[in-house]
């Protein structure tokens, strides 16, 4: 259970510095919900389930989601993303 | 969108593993099936949050010399097995309300600087999206309210359900692309709020301390016990959820 504990932090704390290197904004979102759905997982291995309920639909659903609505707010006053 | 095929490809495997740990977690139980009173309760998450030990009167001690609360004991202390959930909406209820005045200063703010306007062509969602939505919402809906009104007897309570239950709301806007209730959540969450308000006074007024239990808490363990504990927790979810879901329904706009 540790071996998978350490696995999953390490892909953790990749994606979250993929995060900051991604071209598209709408990657770096997806890689974020990635890495808060991982840890929502961890929550539950380390038997805190109060908090992996609220992390999975706090930061992995409206977190996203919030962010996906507001690039498109910018989209539409003429934002555009440098390709 | 070819670009993104990898990530998606990535993002599914990631989900299907959740899944499938999730099944093995399950199947994999050492406990004896939901009922509380007859689970090897040392084998359980539960066991840990038994030993409310917070006043010395009342308790026995088992054979590691801790403090052992015994179920279905009458009327002790605030009635709440969870002791999480004790100390969150009765020892410490007071930053439980500033935790959700904070909530609600967000969800003000958003509704303030969000400037009403027309919303711009959405793409439509796709057709497994519209057909599986209100299934999943409906079993998103039911774990929310169970999450709710179990607080005091299993981990989570008012913010976990309140945030399922925004969730499923979240997605119904993001199928449908609609999100006309933005009304009926604002009523729902001053409601909310001016009954834990009147809860505090009315503890105040018996009891003599602002959010004092003032309701009958019977037996430890039961399904229905510890009533002051169920209705924060009811309170607390109805505000969560409603402020969770007027905030995405602003952002979304009319």
């Amino acid at each position: 259970m540790e071996a998978a504990i350490i696995v999953l932090g390490l892909i953790m704390l990749a994606g979250a510095i993929s995060v900051l290197f991604q071209k598209s904004l709408k990657n770096a979102i997806i890689t974020f919900g990635i890495v808060s759905l991982i840890s929502a997982l961890m929550f539950t291995l380390m038997k805190a389930y109060d908090v992996a309920i609220t992390e999975a639909s706090i930061g992995a659903l409206l977190t996203i989601a919030l962010f996906f609505w507001a690039l498109k707010r910018l989209e539409e006053d003429g934002y555009n993303e440098k390709k | 969108m070819k670009r993104n095929e990898p990530l998606i490809n990535l993002f599914g495997l990631i989900l299907i593993i959740l899944l499938a740990v999730l099944v093995y977690l399950a199947l994999t139980d050492s406990g004896q099936g939901l009922t509380m009173l007859s689970a090897d309760l040392e084998q359980r998450v539960s066991y840990s949050y038994l030993l409310k030990n917070v006043t010395a009167a009342g308790q026995t001690e088992n054979q590691h010399g801790q403090a052992e609360v015994i179920l279905g004991r009458e009327d002790y202390e605030n009635g709440a097995v969870n002791i999480v959930t004790a100390i969150v909406t009765d020892y410490r209820m007071l930053d439980t309300f500033g935790e959700i005045l904070v909530l609600f200063a967000a969800s003000a703010g958003v509704g303030l600087l969000m400037v009403e306007r027309k919303r711009g062509k959405a793409k439509e969602a796709s057709e497994i999206v519209k057909t599986a939505v209100p299934i999943i919402i409906l079993f998103t809906l039911i774990t929310g309210f169970y999450i709710i009104s179990h607080g005091h007897l299993t981990p989570g309570g008012g913010f976990p359900g309140g945030a399922v239950i925004a969730s499923a709301f979240i997605l119904q806007f993001l199928a449908f692309q609609k999100s006309s209730r933005n009304k009926v959540f604002k009523i729902l969450e001053s409601l909310a709020g001016i009954g834990l308000l009147a809860m505090g006074l009315i503890g105040l007024y018996l009891e003599g301390s602002l959010f004092a239990n003032f309701l009958p808490n019977g037996s430890l363990g039961a399904t229905i016990s510890a009533a002051g504990i169920m209705i924060i927790y009811a309170l607390i979810g109805i505000k969560v959820a409603a402020e969770l879901s007027s905030i995405s329904a602003d952002f979304i706009g009319e």
